[in-house]
This record gives C-alpha cells, structure tokens and sequence, in this order.
C-alpha cells in the first residue's frame, strides 16, 4: 500500500478490497469504500487542504466530520460543481474530482498568503472602517476583495439533478444516530411507535465508529450496526442515514435533508439527489451529539493541529494515522482515551501534555498502559511548522491567570501531529433552534440544554452526557419518556453495559499566552479567520453585545455558524468583560444546522413548478393556433393570433377591426364565476355591489360594482339572476380569488343569518365571448333550442339551451360594445364548442382574437379594467356615481363618504387623444402641464390604458386626470421620464366609439 | 343527455398510457384518467337539519360524516366541508340525479360541477409516497384509511383525495391545473416506476 | 410551518390555511363613519396573545377564530367564527 501510506493494515470500517480512485487538485489518489475525502487524502500523507478564508494560512482538517471549519472543497466539475463541501462529510466515491479553495493560483504558491504578511493591516472590523467610506466606492472594493477571499464558485449553468421532497409525520423522531440516538429509537420503536431516526453519516453510529469502546460484550461498531439492521427491519421505523437533521421549526416540524445520491458519481436515472424531509413529529429526541473544543495558543491554526477526538477516528475508524509522532495537548480527561487509541495504531505519542494538575488516577492509568508519558500542568503555548504541518511544539507551565501575557517555555516536543481537546461543546443548535434555553455547565465548561420550549428531551453528548455509558442511559430514557408521551406504553428495558472510559473533568483554558519570541496568530475562529487578539479590539473598541462581537469580527458567521469557535470565543469577552460565561449569553442558533445546496431548497419548484400554470380548456388550440401567451394571474391568455407573416402587431389591429365588422370569439374563461344561492341570495349581492339585485328579473344579467370597506372600488363584472334564488356573478381573472374570500368572509363571518351558499364555478364552464355584427347569425346556426333573436334575447338577456350541442348558458352583454354574447359550456366541451363555432362562422369570417384585441375594443369603449381599478379610485372617479343606491346598505357605504374621497379636484375617468393624431401615448406616463417647468412638476393625472386604436384611426388612451370630467378638450402632456418621451394629448370622452350603445344593442 | 365523445379530457396533451421513471422491477406507481364521472357539489346551511335528509333520500343513503365518505351502488358521497359534499357517480346512477337532489331538497344548492376538476386514481406500493412528496397531510396507512377524504395541498396545487384503499387514492384537481399538476406527479413517480393506464 | 387544527377538518399544515386578520374587530351595525373607520384602519399591535381569524383556504373553505401567541407561534385554541376563546388578556401585552 505505498500509494496509502498513512494507511494502518487491519481494523476499522473501510473495505481494503475497493480501492477508489480520486482526484484532488489534478493529482489521482486512491482510498477505500468507507472513506471520506478527508481521510482518503490523509492516508495519502496530504495535509494542506485549503487555504484560510482571509489571511490565506495553510490548512489542514481539524475534525472528521459537522465541526470541520477550514477543509472545505470544490466538489465535482462543470455543471454538477459545488463550493464550500466539507471534505470530511464526503464519501469517497469512484472518479471524484475536488478542488481545493481560497487559493490562487494554486495551493502551494498563493499570492494571496501575502495579505498574512500584511495581516497586521487587517484587524477585525478592517473592511467596515476602510471600504465602506466613500459609500458609492464599495462596489468596486467588493469585486476584488471577493476575489482575493475566494470561497468556492458557484456552478454557471444548470443544475442536471432532481431534488425531491418528502412529507412525513411520526411519533417519536430521533435527531441523531449515535449511541443515545439509537438506544433511545430501539425503546421507542418497541413501543409500536411510529419512529423516525437520522443520521448525518452512512450508518447509525455517530461517535461509536470513531473509538474503541464496548457495549455490553460487542464492540460498539458491531452493536451499532446490529442496531441499524434491527431498527431497519421494523415496519414502524424510519432510518435515514446521509441525513442531516437541519432545522427544528414551530410545532414539531423537523426539517431535514437527505443526500440520497451525493455519495455516488452521478445520481441514478430518476433518482434525486437530495431529498428535503418535512417532519411532524408528535415527540422529539435530540441526540446530535458534541463537538470537540480547540484550544487558543499560538500557531493553532497549522495543517496536523486538530482534535484529538479527529486523530482518534482517523485511527479507529478509516485506519489513518494523522501522523507518525503525535502530541497530545487537553485540558480534560477524553484525551486520555484517544491517546491510547493512536498508540494502538503504532503512532508515537510523544507525551500527553494536561494543563490540569490534579487529575483523576483512572486517567493517569490509561497513559501509563499505553506507555504514554504525561506531562500535567503544562500547556502548548505554540505550535511551530509550515504549511505541511506542524513540526513542533512549545511547551510551557500551565498560566497562573488570564492576564498571564508571556508563557514561561519549559520545553519543545518535535512532532508531526498535535492533537488538542478543549473540552467539549453539546450539539444545542436544534434545542436552541425550538427555542429551548441553555444555562452553563461550570463543571462540563460548556452550555447545556436548561428548559424545553416544545415537545422535545436531549439526550446524550448534547445534552452533555458525554460518556458511552451515560449515553446509553440517556437514550433509554428520553425514548420511553417520548413514546410514552405520544401515548405509547414503554416497558423497561435492560441497559446495556458499556467500557469505562475517564469522565470529562475540563479545566477552564480559554487563550494561552504567547511564548518568547512567537507572536504567531491565535485563532479563535478557524472559519474565519478571527484570533484572539480580534476579540479584545472589539471589546476596546465598545463592542460588548455578543451579537455586534459577531458582527464586527465576524466570529461564529459562515458556514459552520462557530461550531468549533463559539465557546472560546464566548470565554474570551467574558474574560475581557469581567463577567462570568453566561451572563455574556450566546448568539442566536439558527436554521440550517449546516448549508443546504439551494436546489434542494427549491425542490421540485423550479420551471413550471416554481408558479404553476392554469389553462383554460381551449388552450391547446390556441397553441396550435400559433398564439403567443401572456400570463394573467395563474392563467395564460392568447394575446392574438399571427397568420404567417404577420407579427403581433399586425395580428391584433387585424383582429380588432375585424371584430368590429364581422365577428370574432375570444376566450373569456379565466374571469372568476361565482354561484350564490339561497333565500337571502339577492339581499347578499345588495350589500356586496353598490348597485341593486333584488329587483332583478329572472333571466337577466346586470353590470355591477363593488367597493371596498374602505370605499375604494374593489372589482366589477356582471349578476345573472339564474333562478328566484339562484344567481351567478362573474368577477375580473385578477381578483377572482380574492373576490371569493371576501365573499365567504361577509357569508361566514359578518352577516351568518344570511342564508347564502357560495360556490366557485370558475373552472366548471369555459366562456366563450362572440362579438361582432355577425356574431347573432353564427350563434343561430348552432343553437336548436335557443332563440338568440333580439326580440326573445335583448341586450342584458340570459337564457340555457344547447350550443353546438352541448348543454350552454348564453348572455348576451358586451365588453367589445359590439353585438355580442358570452357563452359558458362546461370546460369539458369548451374546446368542442370553440371549434363549432369556428366552423360554423366560417362563412362570416369568423376569426379568433386575443387579449390585445379584446383590450382595444374594450379602451374604445372606455370599459374600466386593472389599470383603472387601481385601488384609489372611487366609484365616482370612475364615472359609476349614479349607480351607488341611496336606497340600500351596501359595503363601503359609509367610508365613501370621507371627505377626501368627495373632493372636487379628484382624478376622474377620461379618454384622451394625441392632438397630432398619430403619436403613442407612452404606457404609464404621467399628465402634466408642462413636464420641463419647475420641479416638483404638480401631476395632473396619468394614464391607466392606452392603445393603438385601429377603429379610431389613432393611439387612444384613458386616464384618471383631476377633475377630468370638467376639463374636456383640454390639451395636456403625457410625459413619461422612463421612455424618455413627451406627447401633447388633449382629454376627450372616455367612450370612443359608439357612445350611444347601438352597436351592442343591435 | 350530452354526448360523451364531444368531451375532451384537460389532459390530451400530456396522457400517455405506459411505463415511465425507473424502468426496473414492477411499477411503484400506476396513474390512470377517471373519465366522464359526474361531480354534484351540494350544500346547505349548517342549522339546515331537513336539507341533509331530503337529500339522503335522492342519493339513496345518509351523507358522510366529517372527513369520511358514504358510497353505495356506484354513488360516493365526499365530505368537502361541514354541510358541503360531493357525489360522485357515473353513467345510469347519475342520470337526473343532480335535478333529484335540488327539486326535493329545495334548500340546498346543488352545482353540476363534473367539469371541474381533473380526476386520477393513483395505485400501487408507492401511491402514498408519491403524493407524500407534496402533501403536508398524515398519509400513513393507518392515519388515513380507505373511506376517509380530505382536501387539502398537494405542492403548489389544492386537491381532494379519496382513498379508496391501502394501495389506491383518488386525486382530484382542478381542471386549470391539471396539465402542471400531471406533470408534477410524473416527475413525483418517476423514482419509484409508474406506470399511466388507459383512462376510465 | 405550524399546525393548525380547523374547528372542522383537525390539525392541519399552515399551508392549507390564510391569514385573514383581526378577530377582535366587528362591523359597525350603524353607519358611524368613525367607527368604520376603527373597523378598517385601527388595531392593536399585539406582542402576545392574540385573536386572529384565519381562513382553511385548501381545505372547507371555512373561517375560524385562532387565539396565537405572535411571538412564541403557539395556538392556545381555536374555535368557529360565534364560538369562544380563552381569555388570555392577562397574558396580553399591547405597545
Ligand atoms: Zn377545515
């Protein structure tokens, strides 16, 4: 195995019969299956990983796992690349291809490690004091400071993964696979208990496939894995593995996100990559385990610094020793073990190095099995080496204080392998995230879980039961207690023994003082890049909210939100303050645990699904058509239809004339259609439009108008009177659903003694208006039973019959103002129909028209739709003053009357013209009289619609313009800034064509 | 009585009949277009005590209590809502069913609404998975059992189910929807193999 | 996203469900245009408990009264639009 040649020859979890080839910054590796990035390249002897995010320093791994801050990688190439993974949650897998990052132009030779010489010239807070002055010159500070910082590069074109999501509901979910999480699982799950259990790595096991220990007479991988057959064996239980559990949101809903195919090349074909998983869990477990504390002295930053717990997996798990002359640095007893572990792997361990003084004999046992010398109250002051890693180590005694400034240096320790441990920090992002509340554990050092907020209990290492035996217990424990919770019966189980291993025992070691001679950075924030030193400029400088310290020097930001940094950096402003650790507090957890690839997020969400398309029953036709559509709301509308050398353009001005001369059909079936029944059906509709319905006849159709509470217009459409106590409204497409809501509101809520029933039909008929002189004599040629006559079917008639066959309504109203009907057939024959009638008006020219036609002939007629019922008008500005009914209570009665909505100098509805008769009037301009005199111009009005009128001969347009009514003939200046264009206009009637309604009575 | 063949399903454009997603093994999921159904919506007032009897006795059984279903001789009736239900029937059952129910329950509202919405029976191991992919709703097999019905989101979409077993639920959507909401539940499927059948 | 149980159809997803505001506002009876006015325009910048209608928009289509704390999220009890609310005044802090 020379290739491998920090590869231990027996043990541990990889499979040596399936080598794996890889690739790391152009150079091919080989690992095994069971691999990470991480380990595969440091049984390869690569030790530099990346490079630091701001003063560019060399970097190697400092954990195996969640907790790595600093060997994040570019991930695959092309359009599958991803930036900023974490080469230690990377399953190795054949052909992979990683990048290293912030570095250029490569790892070794980085011009960017300039700014470490320079570093004094970068404190914290550097880029706020010195690039954000002058304001308007950040944008371009930014570009290239952004390319100096790096991070990794975001793919350039498509994604050609899926990303699922899934709903699931259970009644105990396990956050965490490892031994609390497993045991707490196996005593739910024997309840009969829906349970769900997640793990961030492959298998269940969490930290147990990192250490040698044992429970009951197995070793723990073995029963971890006998656990995970057993739990997956049962119908009531969920294990997922490569499953980060990433938020804890209200009401028990867990969020988590499944890798389903990251470990492999590329996904299978119709196989997501990830999956996002909405729980709902009736009981929670948070099992998520701890994270290994660093400690703060100088150099602490160089390649083959890292945890010890990272060293112990190494050797125990991927059978990788970090080094061939290990030292261990800690401050606590779980170093002991982990000592043992690399000795048992053939790593020397040069001494362990305990700034503790007294220290339990079960520890010193340990040491002096392995044949491990301990050195106690003596501590690293700094570590010395390049940027393969570290070379030495200065050792001093133990600091009296934290004022102690210099560190009395009482030997050196040459090495290739420092292992540190600072104590340990409990996983409380999720408890924190239910809004749990922590308190400090002065004994453990550490924040722990204090009082719940939701239904959820800790269990193990985050709760800060660190030791197998207590997570075994604590597991047991939280499981029943959930199950029994979520109404399950738990009996008690036997617990399982596990191996003795030292208690925790940590002594507080915040920042160790600098040695003589070395002033090396001490890092608090890996991540980061924010040392010790930050720290106490931000607490000079008058930062001394945990949150501005975060913000000023950016500790515990970035992706890993300071797993490994918080703590540390939490001690050192307490220690600057004066105050103890919790009364300093902690900034906010927050959702995700760890970054989620944004495909993910978006799910299944994208194209068509990110904003669902609604098409009528004739759309298909359309399409064939050759029309092209515009959205209105969730519908697409055809905006016209283009004969083969026509643009759009063309096509509509053609449709529009034709309309007005023969007859045309257009699709009117997104306008909301809303069935109102019942004996109060009529006194309903009175207080819902301004206008009248009781007095209506049966088999006629009404225009009406409704305002809001406030007295604004709301919506218009028409009323048919169906039946005595039967009526049908039809609402604009925009508002239709809103109009429902509002509708079922004042049924529901405000007037309940109301006997009314509401009905959305909308999708039920597809309408189909035919306008035009022709449009009576194509109708009665595919109607047997309906007499579209004017005489039996005026103007405002309704009447039910069989259109083309198929069971129809027919109204005869018009928006176009030209003889016209509106039929509704049921959607399922609506495109039936819509060819019957093309068919059958063939003979009279019949032509389909769109939604830009059917807007000329509507503007023509000055008929109000969006851009008039633009939330400020009122029903007066809009010229419906004399249908508000004195006689009756309606909605928006009395706030109508407020003065400012009487006033006289309001903006009223008119037309207006070019006063040249040729030039556009610029969409959306404003109504001024002189657009260049003194600034602010006063606004006089603006244009709500405007058109090139075929009809007319010229652009008209309407407007609400102050006072419009009395200033008729006036000319004016539409001037629209944005288009850069100014047009003389002069007001007219807003109705341009055939003022009198004899068209559309004809 | 209208002539069927005139009636276009809002699917033509996208049902295939066939097997799509994972080729592999035998389908985790089979689609397949309910056709030509009737769809009656009735409601009443909820302090209405005589209408829900009247129209009991022109459907031919009791309606459904709250999230359930009643059905007999190829009538089903859906709860929708509290004193809202659908009935769902088809060819001879539904003749002059819908006029039945508003002649003698002259209280109630009654809306043929068969053209509404789109309809699929979703079958197979993998039925509820697919729909669990959008569905916020508990569809575990033993949270909800054949006979109960709830509407309720299926992703971006409003839709009522109706299971009908352990392995089949029906889907109803609204017909506007029904081309992207068929192309939701395709890609939904594909991992798990599915299988578009004829339409009924 | 929280779980809201209709006083119809049961506990429930938030996406089912529409905000649909203030429940502790009534529609004036008489044409009082200053009590329109507080109708429409005036409430309580509630940071505790509160009564909010809400809508089972994907769902029965019916309105409801929920009694939410608006900063912990949790629904003390819901119940129809004539139906009661427990009383949580006490625990209602207006600023
Ligand atoms: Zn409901």
């Amino acid at each position: 195995m020379s290739t491998q040649p920090y590869r231990t020859q027996k043990g541990g979890l990889v499979d040596r019969t399936q080598p794996i080839n890889f690739t790391f910054d152009g150079n091919t590796y080989q690992g095994f299956q069971g691999d990470t990035l991480a380990s595969a390249l440091m049984a390869n002897g690569v030790r530099l990983f990346g490079r630091s995010f701001k003063y560019h320093r060399p970097r190697g791994i400092l954990g195996v796992g969640f907790e790595e801050p600093n060997a994040m990688v570019q991930l695959r190439t092309g359009n599958r690349t991803e930036p900023n993974i974490q080469a230690t949650r990377i399953e190795l897998f054949e052909g992979l291809v990683a990048e290293s990052q912030n570095r250029w132009p490569s790892l070794n030779f980085d011009v960017g490690a300039l700014t470490g010489i320079f570093s004094k010239l970068l404190p914290a807070g550097f880029y706020y004091k010195t690039f954000m002055w002058p304001a308007s010159m950040w944008m371009t500070y930014e570009h290239i400071i952004r390319n100096i910082a790096g991070m990794g590069k975001s793919p350039t074109t498509n994604d050609p993964d899926r990303y699922a999501h899934r709903y699931a509901h259970c009644d105990v979910l396990v956050a965490g696979g490892g031994p609390a999480g497993i045991s707490a699982a196996l005593v739910a799950a024997e309840t009969g208990a829906r349970v769900v259990i997640m793990d961030d790595g492959p298998k269940l096991g969490g930290a147990l496939l990192g250490c040698n220990l044992k429970v009951g007479d197995q070793e723990g991988t073995t029963w971890a894995q006998a656990a995970e057959q057993k739990l997956r064996g049962m119908d009531n239980v969920t294990v997922l593995t490569r499953t980060q559990t990433a938020g804890y949101y209200d009401h028990n809903m867990i969020i988590a996100n499944e890798r389903v195919a990251d470990h492999v090349n590329e996904p299978a074909p119709f196989i997501p990559r990830q999956r996002i998983w909405h729980f709902r869990a009736t009981e929670v477990v948070l099992a998520a385990g701890a994270m290994e504390r660093p400690l703060v002295f100088a150099g602490n930053d160089l390649p083959n610094v890292m945890l010890a717990s990272a060293a112990g997996t190494l050797a125990n798990r991927y059978n990788v020793q970090a080094g061939r002359r290990a030292v261990v640095f800690t401050n606590n007893g779980s170093a002991y073990t982990v000592a043992a572990d690399l000795k048992a792997a053939d790593i020397d361990v040069s001494a362990i190095i305990d700034a503790r003084t007294d220290i339990p004999s079960t520890e010193l046992d340990i040491a002096k099995a392995a044949g491990i010398d301990v050195l106690l109250g003596q501590v690293v002051l700094a570590a010395v080496g390049g940027k393969h890693g570290v070379k030495r180590v200065v050792v001093g005694d133990t600091p009296s204080g934290p004022d102690v400034t210099e560190g009395q240096i009482t030997r050196t320790i040459e090495c290739d392998l420092l292992c540190v441990s600072g104590g340990w920090t409990p996983s409380v992002h999720l408890f924190s995230q239910s809004r749990g509340k922590l308190r400090f554990d002065d004994e453990k050092c550490c924040f722990v879980p204090n009082k719940g907020f939701q239904r959820e209990r800790s269990a193990g290492a985050c709760n800060g039961s660190f030791m197998l035996r207590e997570c075994l217990a604590d597991g047991r424990n939280a499981g029943s207690n959930a199950a029994e919770a979520a109404g399950f019966k738990s009996s008690s189980k036997e617990l399982a023994i596990a191996s003795e291993e030292p208690d925790v025992h940590p002594m507080p070691l915040w920042a160790l003082p600098w040695p003589e001679g070395n002033h090396d950075k001490r890092f608090v924030d890996l991540q980061n890049d924010v040392t010790a030193e930050d720290v106490a400029l931000a607490h000079r400088e008058g930062f001394r909210s945990v949150e501005h310290l975060k913000r000023y020097t950016t500790l515990g930001m970035g992706t890993d939100q300071g797993r490994t940094s918080n703590v540390n950096g939490l001690a050192l402003m307490a220690g600057h303050k004066g105050e103890d650790i919790p009364s300093v507090g902690t900034t906010t957890f927050r959702q995700p645990f760890s970054p989620i690839t944004m495909g993910a997020v978006a799910g299944p969400s994208i194209n068509e699904q990110m904003s669902p398309i609604r098409r009528t029953a004739m759309h298909d036709w359309h399409e064939a058509a050759g029309a092209p559509f515009v959205p209105a709301g969730a519908w697409l509308r055809p905006q016209a239809y283009p004969k083969p050398g026509e643009n759009l353009r063309d096509a509509y001005l053609r449709e529009a004339v034709h309309v007005r001369k023969h007859v045309g059909i257009v699709d009117v079936s997104t306008l909301g259609k809303i069935d109102v029944q019942g004996k109060d059906a009529a006194e309903f509709l009175n207080r819902l439009y301004v206008n009248g319905f009781a007095k209506l006849d049966i088999g006629k159709c009404r225009y009406g108008v409704m305002l809001r509470e406030d007295g604004i217009v709301y919506d218009d459409g028409t009323v048919t009177r169906l039946a005595e106590n039967r009526y049908m409204v039809t609402t604009t497409t925009g508002h239709a659903g809103p109009v429902m809501v509002h509708m079922e509101r004042h049924a529901q809520v405000v007037w309940p003694e109301l006997d009314v029933k509401l009905v959305s039909v909308t999708e039920d008929w597809s309408a189909i208006a035919i306008a035009g002189p022709k449009s009576r004599a194509v109708l009665a040629k595919v109607t047997d039973d309906i007499d579209v006559s004017d005489a039996t079917c005026p103007f405002m008639a309704f009447r039910e019959g069989h259109i083309c066959g198929v069971p129809a309504r027919l109204f005869r109203i018009s928006f176009s103002g030209e003889l016209a009907y509106e039929i509704n057939v049921p959607a399922n024959f609506g495109a039936t129909v819509w060819e019957g009638l093309m068919k059958a008006g063939a003979d009279d020219h019949i032509v389909p028209y769109g939604t830009e036609a059917m807007g000329i002939l509507r503007i023509e007629k000055g008929h109000v739709v969006g851009g008039e019922l633009n939330g400020r008008a009122t029903a007066d500005d809009l010229g419906f003053g004399r249908m508000l009914s004195a006689k009756k209570r309606f909605i928006g009665d009395v706030l109508k009357d407020r003065p400012a909505l009487l006033e006289a100098n309001r903006k009223q509805l008119v037309g207006i013209k070019p006063v040249d008769g040729t030039s556009q009037i610029p969409r959306g301009a404003q109504i001024v009289v002189n657009p260049t005199g003194a600034r602010p111009v006063p606004i006089e009005g603006e244009v709500t619609s405007r058109c090139e009128s075929p009809n007319v001969g010229m652009p008209i347009g309407l407007a609400l313009i102050k006072d419009g009514r009395n200033r008729m003939g006036e000319k004016l200046i539409a001037s629209s800034p944005v288009a850069g264009i100014d047009v003389k206009i002069k007001i007219c009637d807003p109705v341009f064509v055939d003022p009198k309604g004899e068209r559309l009575r004809g | 009585m209208v002539d069927l063949t005139q009636s276009r399903s809002a699917l033509e454009r996208v049902y295939t009949p066939g097997r799509f997603g994972v080729s592999s093994g035998q389908p985790g999921v089979m689609i397949s277009e309910r056709r030509h159904l009737t769809l009656i919506h009735i409601e009443h007032r909820d302090d209405d005590a005589e209408s829900p009897l009247m129209i009991a006795t022109a459907v031919g059984f009791p309606l459904p209590r709250a999230g359930q279903i009643a059905e007999k001789d190829g009538r089903r009736v859906l709860w929708l809502g509290p004193s809202r239900s659908l009935i769902i029937t088809s060819g001879s059952s539904a003749d002059g069913l819908s006029d039945a129910i508003a002649s003698s329950a002259t209280n109630a509202a009654v809306n043929d609404i068969s053209s509404s919405r789109i309809v699929l029976r979703l079958s197979g191991p993998n039925a509820r998975d697919v729909l669990a992919s959008g569905c916020p709703l508990d569809l575990h097999e033993s949270v909800f059992k054949a006979g109960m019905t709830a509407t309720t989101n299926v992703d971006h979409y409003t839709a009522l189910l109706d299971c009908i077993d352990t392995n089949t639920i029906d889907v109803y959507v609204a017909r506007g929807y029904g081309v992207s909401f068929w192309q939701w539940l395709i890609e939904a499927a594909e991992e798990f193999g599915g299988k578009v059948l004829a339409s009924s | 996203m929280l779980l809201i149980e209709c006083p119809w159809c049961g506990k429930r997803a938030q996406t089912e469900f529409t905000y649909e505001g203030d429940a502790t506002v009534k529609r004036p009876e008489d044409g009082d245009q200053a009590a329109f006015h507080a109708y429409v325009h005036l409430r309580e910048n509630v940071t505790q408990w509160h009564d909010e209608m809400w809508q089972h928009t994907a769902g029965c289509r019916r309105f409801f009264k929920a009694c939410r704390n608006v900063t912990t999220h949790e629904i003390i009890a819901t119940a129809k639009p004539k139906g009661d609310l427990p009383d949580m005044s006490s625990g209602k802090i207006t600023s």
